[in-house]
């Protein structure tokens, strides 16, 4: 075992902070289903902490979805300031007097920061037999090369094939340009702030991290709910959250530009 | 806060965060506090694999062109793609339009699955 194992074991996971004394009913209620979490309290602060995992593979993916669904639970009853997934207090050191107390005012700013607002992650993907089929009706070009490369054996076409890939590649960058402004476009309304996360597969219009009122989270939802119905069929939604604001919570002054 | 399903299905909200979901969440997002120094865990490097963006290449065009290509354009709203009439004849008497479908099958078994499948897919 070298010296960092060592000096992992006995080591606290920080999960998050949350004001001191908020009862955290959702988090007791789904306990059975999570690691053990503990609260140590100082000054206006609570940490949610708990032992930190084993250190391998297993160990880092139980704790990933630990992470997210013990702050998904938290920021139900009270607003939450994620911590990064990977943060400890080394064995030695104390969470409330190294943590808490010596960042007292900062992490209290940056509870301010997230009071009454959580996250909503929107998702959309294209249906692609469909996006495919408006590119073919769109684009002559590329009705013209599908049409021509049918009739020849792949070996002798590849050039063409490529370039017919290029076209449908460019105009599916087109569509997503399109609709991803759009849709960010219908939400502005309902929420504080928006961004944009890399994409997660080659069909995928928009992952969009998004600010939101709690008051105005059914506002929102419906807001989300329609967009769903008005491009079904075409666009698919997933809506994940409320969760704390992961993506915003190091932004001074979030809103949309 | 309760959740509720869209009755209309194009909405899908879940009540918890799957591992891909998670893994694009929470990585590198959120507060880090200087003096505390973050572990370094294992298996970090593979969570961060699964977020990893698909780059368009060779590879991708072809893919694009085969999937365009094996579109069944007769299935749907024929009367604006009488050009492709022809075609979509000979293309139903080869099952073209079924290998589509089933395609989409697969996809959208890939996102309910989670990401994994797809990117040993991509790799190929």
């Amino acid at each position: 075992m070298s010296a960092g194992q060592r000096e992992r074991q006995g080591a606290v996971w920080v999960y998050g902070v949350v004001p001191a004394g908020a009862a955290l009913q959702e988090l007791e209620r789904r306990g059975e289903r999570l690691p053990e979490v503990w609260l140590v309290d100082a000054g206006e602060l609570a940490a949610i902490a708990g032992p930190a995992p084993a250190d391998d593979e297993r160990g880092t993916r139980d704790q990933a979805l630990a992470h997210a669904r013990v702050l998904e639970a938290a920021v139900v009853d009270a607003p939450v300031v994620p911590f990064r997934f990977g943060i400890v207090v080394a064995a030695g050191q104390e969470v409330g007097e190294d943590l808490l107390l010596a960042h007292h005012d900062e992490l209290a700013a940056l509870l301010r920061r997230v009071e009454r607002r959580v996250q909503m992650t929107l998702k959309a993907y294209y249906d692609e037999e469909r996006l495919l089929r408006e590119i073919v009706e769109r684009e002559p070009e590329v009705a013209r090369l599908r049409e021509q490369l049918r009739e020849r054996p792949e070996q002798e076409s590849r050039d063409d094939r490529v370039r017919l890939g290029e076209l449908v590649e460019a105009a599916v960058e087109q569509a997503r340009q399109r609709d991803a402004a759009a849709l960010l476009e219908a939400v502005r309304p309902v929420t504080v702030a928006g961004a944009t996360d890399p994409l997660e597969r080659e069909y995928m219009v928009l992952n969009a991290p998004l600010l939101v009122e709690r008051e105005r989270l059914r506002e929102f939802e419906q807001a989300v709910e329609r967009l769903a119905d008005e491009h079904a069929g075409r666009i698919r939604f997933r809506l994940l959250g409320p969760m704390p604001a992961y993506s915003f919570v190091d932004v001074e002054d979030p809103r949309w530009a | 806060m309760g959740v509720q399903p869209s009755p209309g299905g194009a909405l899908e909200r879940s009540q918890e965060s799957s591992l891909a979901d998670v893994v694009s969440t929470i990585l590198e997002k959120g507060v880090v506090i200087d003096v505390f120094a973050r572990v370094s865990l294992v298996g970090i490097e593979l969570l961060r694999a699964d977020v990893r963006v698909v780059i368009a290449s060779v590879d991708t065009y072809l893919r694009f062109a085969e999937q365009v290509g094996r579109l069944d354009l007769g299935s749907e709203e024929p009367r604006d793609l009488t050009e492709f009439v022809g075609d979509v004849s000979e293309s139903a008497s080869k099952g073209k339009g079924k290998g589509a479908l089933e395609a989409g099958a697969d996809k959208l078994h890939d996102l309910v699955g989670g990401r994994r499948r797809e990117h040993e897919g991509a790799r190929r």
